[in-house]
């Protein structure tokens, strides 16, 4: 190898590894720290839902026990004193570029996204806290979804953008999963042949020996696929090994519910049940501690024959969402947001029920809900959000905080503060260098 | 040798080039004050509103390094909506004076970049691409990728685009499941290995016993003896054969039967030997009034019984279900010498008689061999397994001689025994066997008489020798089959392996060797390893990046792909392998074959269905099952057919791209024709039928699934028809919709006698909405004749009815689907066959068409005589381009 090929790896292992991960190095990993290995970890999930809420039931008022919610969010009642309302957030990113794509692409990166064919965004929040805890849990982030990505472009963005909330890379939305067996598998399955390990190996010696065959504007996606290959040994090599388990254990260890079914559940219903219990099982396990479920794409067309529709009780709101449904903001439309609220509700219940230690799973979760506008027609100068759970006793709930009027009410603040609440301390993230207030 | 015109168009502009750089330099330095005026207060470097910095083009050269900024602003400054409103405004002329460089700047940059590779990052292979391509490498269409996550679109808006062929950890973990199980449909076998759509043993054993069946079952059925066929097939041309007018064979050919069976037949019965029993069936052959078939097939047969018995098999006791019989003579006194030749010497009732130990009782054997040769009751056992006995340690059970001598040629005889080899070692019975045997005797010495296990007792050593030497055919076997993977490495990387490559796969091979692994196994994981190396799943290009086109495995895989969404087939490869492909003549020939090739479905689908934004419509449900209850799966996967096979037609045929507005002719099936009320259609097979514009068909535009697909679940909606039009077939790009779009009802039902014409167009009374949807309206309101699942129709779902005229906003107006087509036909002509092309372009590039590719599109357009031109011309004119066919930028 000469020098020249030398210097040259080094800065190509440079562009495609740490660039993707500058805050290794800096910080420290939770585990070593001596409190948190006896108290259960702060688990952090988010559930999306697209294409904004009902214009007149999205919102809050009052406190504590005494707070009141609107319509969409009524099925939260139970849990109004471990939430918190947040009004008048927003995503500057959002705003710039098209409809849909743009709005959702960028939700959880807060970062500007390419158009005309290209594919870029950033490295969503989920993903930055997943890589820094990479390796503490067996899996370190699940990514559920329970729609078909959308295979087109709108208005000169990628369709890409509107079907992914959470990206491993700058290039690469992270990859969802829509069957319940196979995220199942995912969490508790190990299917390691014993020669797997070999294979892989073969497989990198492959992948490294084109390094220098290939041209520089190759590499970077060259190293993509070494990093895959590499991750899926990592997770074959700790397969059946015994999990170290010091001080705090998961209140359950196995799996209390069966394999679900092969295949994507007709009904819709069922299908996002099951990812949410699949949800609660992986943070009562400690499986993984970072989820995202994207309900649904935003230019969604799910449809919805389970619920009843205001034209006769005989008829399910069988009509896509999108553009039939939010921009008419009618009956129909609030109840299938309030079948989205019910899936997190239903999931807060759970956790709830949950005890760890001296809190209830709910209460050592961060779990935020939110969508890619405010109503149908595609406004987004703020955006809806709820965060319920407290992260561990961190955050002072039921509570409404709003930031309109606020200097800083940036998306991506709210995310550093949660980031912070998850150990990762960053001093900049999408477009922000500061910490959202009060949270 | 590259196209000598080519050049002398690459050198004339690269000459004018110089000229342009000055010019424009000087005007940019002129511009600079403008720019400051008008742009600079927001996008300056500080302030970079909108993530637009245009205070950093400081020259012209950093304008060329990056044009995307300045394509947009001749949107901007020519729409008006730069600067806002709010800001200062330059005067028309300085707005003028600024759009002109800019589009002087940009066909400049068109000139002198014309024919740049751009930008197609190394990407894996699309969903469809993986799932074609392992169904030619195997053989087997396994779709491998049912329940991986949809790809994305980008570039020209499709699926196969470099920019969204992304990798990740959790894709890799579903390639290596999807390896896994890729490598378990490996058989192999003694000369090397083959695919199987069984992934077990036993699921493959059961396939090659299936084979085997189906073998025997070209020559008998049930395995007895075909004779009648024969029989009959010689007595009908027998003055043919005799006078020589036909042959066996060709008599063989003809009726399909064995040539040689009936060659003996032949001959045995023209024989004049005498011969006991075959004289009695010559007797019926040589009737005074012709061959009787009948009886000679019945005489035959009444001997099968006499001659013949049937013991039961399934152990090893009887190795033969059909034996020759001892014959029933009975014996006179010791002075007799002669054989009464009647078939009563074996009647109880007509005994007759040889005298024992004379020769003549030995010449009667010797004939009763004859007899039992020509007519075996049976001619092998076709049912494989042992079927008759309860407990059977025999797990397969050949017996074939008869076929074998009477039947079979002797390529017929070398593929029985190349079946039967590759039996034992796709069921290694002798292995099963060898397991097997101890248990079968603990079993029979229960009730069976003690000779019986004494028999099997002292099978021991043979099973065990058997099982032996099975063990070591079966290793002999690995160099064969880890040669022929080499092979099969080679043909999934698309190209020749490196020694090191190929030494790599052998030594993985022994690594797992050593640690004890089984060679099946270590076999299946280094399968497994070449079906998860990047040279396989991602689209490598090795190259010297120093001439200006790939080599020509790699333009091998670039045409492939781009045809058939899958691997080069063996032609291209061995073409790419003598050095030939990159020539203009042989790349052009090439491409005419794939065009015609079936596997031209793939881009039909992948590049045709997904233009017009229908691919995947078999899985479209999202109607209103109260309202349509005929759009079932059926009529779904029927409508998604005929859109496939419109691209295939037009892609096979070389037909014109403005067929696809103005076609006569669709492809149609009993389910669709019913659906479009067109009679005489019958059955479910597909075929083409013309005259359909007077039904409202032909052309993408009276495709049932773009109707439907452009609709709501209990509606029309003119706007998205409109759009579909506007941005698909038209490729404008519109401006988003304002925030605060009002509500729409969601059926066509109790709208207050509205008709969805009339809401649509209160919908847009707005000026603000106006402006956008006087461009779409219209094109949506012409075929609002289609109703949600794309019928024509005289009135709504709410009684109302339809008017289909629709006025553009040039004042032309357009009534019905007819309108329109003419209206594309005559005034926008040439803009869809440039957006077609462009589409086809960006498609077979992966990336979006950008401005090194104007020159092309403007040359495709010349040669296009206005869209009459074939599109296999336009799809030649694209894989001989510069763009297709240069590497990748940047040195290794």
């Amino acid at each position: 190898m000469t020098t020249h090929d030398f210097s040259r790896r080094t800065l190509l292992r440079g562009l495609g590894v740490s660039m993707a991960l500058p805050w290794l190095e800096s910080i420290s990993a939770w585990s070593n720290d001596a409190a948190s290995a006896i108290e259960p970890p702060v688990r952090l999930a988010c559930f999306f839902a697209g294409n904004g809420f009902h214009s007149d039931e999205w919102w809050a008022k009052g406190e504590g026990e005494q707070m009141e919610l609107g319509k969409v969010l009524e099925s939260l009642h139970p849990f109004r004193e471990k939430l918190l309302f947040l009004r008048g957030l927003y995503n500057e990113e959002a705003r710039i570029g098209g409809i849909h794509s743009c709005q959702t692409g960028n939700l959880l990166t807060g970062a500007h996204l390419a158009d005309g064919g290209e594919i870029r965004s950033g490295i969503s929040m989920d993903q930055v806290v997943a890589r820094h805890h990479a390796g503490q849990t067996k899996v370190d982030s699940l990514v559920l979804g329970c729609e078909r990505s959308i295979a087109a472009l709108h208005k000169n963005y990628s369709m890409i953008y509107s079907s992914h909330i959470s990206w491993s890379s700058e290039t690469t939305p992270t990859t969802l999963e829509l069957y319940p067996a196979l995220a199942f598998d995912h969490l508790f399955r190990d299917d390691v042949g014993r020669t797997d390990a070999s294979v892989l190996d073969a497989v990198l010696e492959d992948t490294i020996g084109l390094r220098s065959k290939i041209s520089q504007s190759d590499s970077r996606r060259l190293e993509e696929y070494l990093e895959s290959v590499r991750e899926v040994e990592k997770r074959i090599n700790s397969a059946g090994k015994e999990r170290r388990l010091q001080g705090w254990r998961p209140t359950l260890l196995e799996p209390n519910i069966a394999r679900p079914a092969d295949g994507i559940p007709q009904d819709i219903d069922e299908h996002m049940r099951l990812m949410c219990d699949i949800l609660v099982l992986a943070f009562r396990t400690d499986t993984t501690r970072v989820c995202t479920l994207k309900l649904n794409n935003d230019h969604s067309s799910l449809r919805f024959p389970n619920l009843i529709s205001d034209r006769g009780p005989t008829q399910g709101i069988d009509y896509m969402i999108h553009h039939l449904l939010s921009h008419t903001n009618n009956g129909d439309w609030l109840k299938v947001n309030q079948f989205f609220t019910e899936q997190v509700a239903y999931v807060a219940g759970q956790l709830d029920a949950i005890e760890e230690g001296e809190r209830t799973l709910l209460d050592n979760s961060m779990i935020l809900y939110l969508s890619s506008m405010m109503t149908g027609n595609h406004n987004n100068d703020q955006l809806p959000v709820v965060l319920l759970g407290s992260g561990g006793g961190q955050i002072k709930t039921g509570r409404i905080h709003d930031y309109l009027d606020k200097p800083n009410r940036k998306m991506c603040s709210l995310y550093l503060a949660l980031m912070d609440k998850m150990g990762v301390n960053l001093k900049q993230f999408g477009d922000s260098s500061e910490q959202l207030a009060d949270i | 040798m590259r196209n000598l015109l080519a050049i002398l168009f690459v050198m004339l502009i690269t000459g004018s080039a110089v000229a342009d750089d000055t010019a424009l330099a000087t005007q940019f330095a002129n511009l600079q004050p403008t720019f400051q005026k008008f742009c600079f207060e927001c996008h300056s470097s500080e302030a970079n509103e909108g993530e637009l910095d245009l205070q950093r083009f400081t020259s012209i050269e950093l304008v060329r390094r990056d044009l995307k900024p300045w394509q947009a602003m001749i949107v901007q400054l020519e729409t008006g909506e730069m600067p806002p409103k709010d800001h200062p405004q330059p005067s028309a002329e300085q707005r003028q004076q600024l759009i002109e460089w800019t589009q002087s700047l940009l066909d400049a940059e068109a000139r002198r970049r014309a024919g740049e590779r751009g930008n197609v990052p190394l990407h894996r292979l699309s969903n469809a691409q993986y799932n074609n391509t392992i169904r030619d490498l195997t053989g087997i269409d396994l779709q491998p990728t049912r329940d991986f996550p949809d790809d994305g679109a980008a570039g020209e808006g499709f699926t196969n685009a470099a920019e969204v062929l992304t990798m990740s950890p959790a894709l890799m973990g579903k390639y290596m499941k999807a390896a896994k199980e890729i490598a378990e449909h490996a058989v192999l076998l003694p000369d090397g290995f083959r695919f199987s759509a069984s992934a077990t043993q036993r699921d493959r054993t059961d396939e090659s016993v299936a084979a085997l069946r189906a073998f025997y079952r070209q020559f008998t059925y049930e395995g007895s003896l075909p004779l009648k066929p024969y029989i009959a097939a010689l007595a009908e041309r027998r003055s043919d054969l005799d006078s020589g007018k036909v042959t066996i064979e060709q008599l063989a050919t003809e009726k399909q039967l064995s040539a040689k069976y009936l060659g003996v037949l032949w001959a045995t019965l023209n024989d004049s030997k005498p011969s006991f029993p075959l004289d009695r069936v010559r007797a019926y052959w040589n009737d005074a009034s012709g061959p009787n078939v009948d009886a000679i097939v019945a005489e035959a047969s009444a001997w099968f019984d006499r001659l013949w018995e049937f013991p039961r098999v399934g152990s090893y006791v009887n190795s033969h279900r059909q034996k020759a019989k001892p014959p029933a003579i009975r014996h006179h006194g010791a002075t007799e010498n002669s054989v009464e030749s009647s078939a009563a010497v074996w009647d109880d009732e007509h005994q007759q008689v040889v005298v024992a130990g004379t020769e003549a009782e030995q010449r009667l054997l010797v004939e009763l061999d004859e007899f039992r040769r020509v007519f075996p009751p049976n001619v092998c056992y076709p049912h494989i397994i042992p079927l008759d006995e309860v407990v059977c340690l025999k797990t397969f059970h050949r017996e074939d001689e008869p076929l074998r001598e009477l039947f079979l040629s002797d390529e017929q005889i070398a593929q029985l025994e190349h079946l039967w080899r590759e039996h034992r070692f796709i069921s290694r019975f002798p292995l099963v066997e060898k397991e097997y045997l101890p248990l079968f005797i603990g079993f029979v010495t229960q009730d069976q008489p003690k000779e019986l296990v004494e028999f099997f007792e002292n099978k021991r050593p043979e099973f065990q020798r058997w099982a032996d030497e099975f063990e070591r055919d079966f290793e002999n076997a690995a160099p064969q089959q880890l040669a022929q993977l080499s092979d099969f490495a080679a043909r999934a990387y698309r190209r020749p392996l490196s020694e090191s490559e190929t030494h790599g796969l052998t030594s993985l091979y022994q690594t797992l060797r050593d640690k004890d692994v089984d060679h099946e196994p270590a076999f299946r994981s280094v399968l497994t390893r070449v079906l998860m190396s990047p040279s396989f799943l991602l689209h490598l290009e090795q190259t010297g990046n120093t001439a200006d086109t790939v080599d020509d495995w790699t333009l091998a895989s670039r045409l492939s792909y781009f045809l058939w969404s899958s691997i080069p087939d063996n032609e291209l490869l061995q073409i790419a392998h003598a050095g030939r492909l990159h020539e203009p003549e042989i790349l052009a020939a090439q491409t005419k074959r794939m065009l015609a090739d079936a596997r031209i479905r793939s881009l039909a689908i992948e590049f045709g269905a997904q233009w017009i934004q229908v691919r995947h419509f078999d899985r479209f449900d999202e109607k209103n099952e109260n309202l349509f209850p005929e759009f079932d799966a059926s009529l779904r996967g029927a409508m998604y057919e005929e859109a496939i096979a419109l691209f295939e037609d037009l892609l096979r045929h070389g037909g014109a791209v403005v067929e696809l507005i103005d076609a006569d002719h669709t492809f149609l099936n009993e389910t669709l024709a019913k659906h479009y009320a067109i009679d005489g259609v019958v059955g479910e097979q597909w075929r083409r039928v013309d005259g359909v514009k007077k039904h409202g068909r032909g052309g993408v535009l009276g495709l049932a699934s773009v109707q439907s697909k452009q609709a709501g679940a209990s509606r029309t909606s003119p706007i998205l028809r409109g759009n579909w039009v506007v941005e698909t077939l038209l490729g404008e790009k519109l401006p988003l919709p304002p925030p605060g779009v009002p509500e729409l009802p969601e059926s066509e039902i109790g709208n207050d006698g509205l008709t969805m014409r009339q809401i649509t167009e209160r919908h847009v009374s707005d000026a603000q909405c106006a402006s956008c949807h006087q461009r779409i309206d219209p094109f949506g309101l012409a075929i609002e004749q289609f109703d949600p699942i794309g019928r024509l129709r005289e009135q709504d779902l709410g009684g109302l009815p339809i008017d289909a005229s629709a006025t553009l906003s040039d004042g032309t107006l357009l009534i019905g689907i007819d309108g329109l087509k003419s209206y594309l036909m005559t005034h926008k002509r040439d803009t869809f066959v440039r957006v077609f092309y462009q589409r086809l372009l960006g498609y077979a590039l992966g990336r979006s068409v950008s401005i090194p590719d104007h020159a092309l599109l403007d040359e495709m357009m010349r040669r296009s005589d206005n869209g009459t031109a074939s599109v296999t011309e336009a799809i030649i004119a694209i894989v001989q381009s510069q763009q297709f066919q240069r590497p990748m930028e940047g040195q290794p």
